[in-house]
């Protein structure tokens, strides 16, 4: 059974259809890039997957449990990063952590938050305001909040924006990590080197539709971009 | 531990990190100054009584008028901050509802509020003691108004300004949600203020709305605190509470099942 199960889904504001009925699978231990220009409708559909946003038309599931009727119980088993790092500036980092902790269903785990902290490179940083973070800082932050749940399905929008080369590489190497431990991981990046690096399969949108999906052969670099760029009629 | 417990164990955590510990005691100062002024006035025959019960129970209605006004912009200001922050976005995307975490949060902010005219009053009351204590109001030797008596009036009428003062928070930061940036939620949330204030002036509407009855059994105290002649808090509490709890409960029927639909975008 895959983890995230995306059925059709379809969503139109106003006279723009963002989505146009999208279906696609995540399975566990699998690392899918989620590629598209601009307006491609990447954002809509993980904010649809999120629960955020109500598909017009289509389903999402997550763990076979339905995001549109149990929203609560689908969004347990999973870890979201959605448009940046949306934390309370006004609190610490380990109480940034706590704060969305108790926002979900598993026992508040001091230990754990430290250990998520250190996952991301922010050890230190723990009795540091998030408003005062740079913004590469809080991006992390925001991955190690997506990963106190030890969710089965990890969701990152962009999680290299506002990163460093070696944060990049870090990062990287981290959704890597949770793939091989078996975390299913959909990752929607701007960044293509870094997504023909890590992802083991590419989805590619344009329009609000799915133009291309295919495996990722990481033994033709160039690969990604020279069908990034076919697909999309060399929009990026 | 239930997710509702949780939550707003989660929305009272970014409240106690943050100015509400030194509050309360500034809170506090503010109404024994404030109270000390008004008995300074009263002395001097300017207004009211000289009296503990008198300058206590006038400083806790100003406290409530306060709270209700500082509390709805900065409950709008908070709510609408969070969505347009991606704090809100966070919060929504865990497993908990969405009228659960925004109940919590307005919960947590209400709270405080209602912390800060608990802490003024004390502070008022406190300054009204140590200026002319806390006695019976009597005439000649005639008692109009034993200690006991006003005491309980006092905390009688308290409990609608304390609801009023939550109302107003539910008020300010249900704008906040529907409106989903600080600005627009604060603006709307004075034009709010202004439209109820500008209804009460029509006699037959006044008694429905929430302005006439956030401090009107404080007003009793302070009557019955000068030895004037009226219903007692006890009698207007109840009517009180009867209406601030209806304009709570439909003003929470009918923004969340908007917030259910809504779609939570930047």
């Amino acid at each position: 059974m895959p983890v995230l199960d995306v059925s059709g889904i379809a969503k139109r504001y106003g006279p723009i259809q963002a989505v146009g009925g999208i279906s696609f699978q995540v399975h566990a231990g699998e690392l899918v890039g989620l590629l598209g220009p601009n307006g491609a409708g990447k954002s809509t559909a993980l904010r649809t997957i999120a629960g955020l946003v109500h598909p017009d038309a289509g389903s999402v599931s997550i763990g076979g449990c339905d995001v549109g009727s149990r929203r609560p119980e689908a969004l347990a088993g999973a870890g979201f990063l959605i448009e940046g790092p949306g934390l309370p500036g006004e609190l610490t980092a380990l109480r940034a952590l706590a704060w969305v902790a108790l926002l979900g269903r598993r026992p508040v785990d001091r230990g754990g938050w430290r250990e998520v902290l250190a996952r991301v490179g922010l050890a230190e940083a723990g009795n540091r305001r998030v408003r005062e973070l740079s913004l590469g800082m809080r991006q992390r932050l925001a991955i190690a909040a997506a990963l106190l749940d030890r969710p089965a399905l990890l969701v990152l929008d962009e999680p290299m924006n506002g990163l460093d080369p070696p944060g990049v590489r870090d990062v990287g190497e981290l959704l890597r990590t949770l793939a091989r431990e078996g975390t299913a991981l959909l990752v929607s990046s701007h960044l293509l080197d870094e997504v023909e690096r890590t992802a083991s399969r590419v989805l590619v949108m344009a329009g609000g539709r799915l133009v291309a999906e295919q495996p990722v052969d990481g033994a033709h670099a160039g690969a990604l971009r020279e069908l990034f760029f076919s697909v999309t009629g060399g929009v990026e | 531990m239930s997710s509702a417990s949780r939550a707003l164990r989660a929305e009272a955590l970014r409240l106690s990190g943050g100015r509400l510990p030194w509050m309360v005691p500034l809170a506090a100062g503010l109404g024994g100054t404030y109270a000390w002024g008004l008995g300074a006035a009263a002395e001097r025959g300017l207004f009211g009584s000289p009296g503990g019960f008198y300058v206590a129970a006038a400083s806790a209605s100003g406290a409530a008028d306060t709270c209700a006004a500082v509390g709805a912009l900065l409950a709008a200001s908070a709510v609408g901050g969070d969505f347009a922050s991606g704090v809100a976005r966070t919060a929504l995307s865990r497993p908990v509802r969405r009228g659960t975490w925004l109940l919590a949060r307005i919960a947590a902010l209400a709270a405080a509020l209602a912390l800060l005219d608990v802490s003024a009053c004390a502070g008022a009351m406190v300054s009204g003691g140590l200026r002319f204590g806390l006695g019976a109001v009597a005439e000649g030797g005639y008692v109009l108004a034993s200690a006991r008596l006003l005491l309980v009036q006092l905390a009688v009428a308290m409990l609608p300004a304390l609801v009023g003062v939550v109302l107003a928070v539910c008020l300010g930061g249900l704008l906040g949600a529907l409106l989903g940036r600080p600005g627009p939620a604060v603006v709307s949330t004075v034009l709010l203020a202004a439209a109820l204030l500008a209804l009460a002036r029509w006699p037959q509407v006044e008694p429905l709305l929430p302005t006439a009855h956030l401090t009107a059994a404080l007003e009793r105290v302070v009557q019955l605190s000068q030895g004037l002649a009226t219903l007692h808090a006890s009698d207007v509490a109840p009517r009180d509470l009867l209406v601030l709890g209806a304009w709570l409960l439909g003003a929470v029927a009918l923004v969340l099942p908007w917030l259910g639909r809504k779609d939570i975008v930047a």
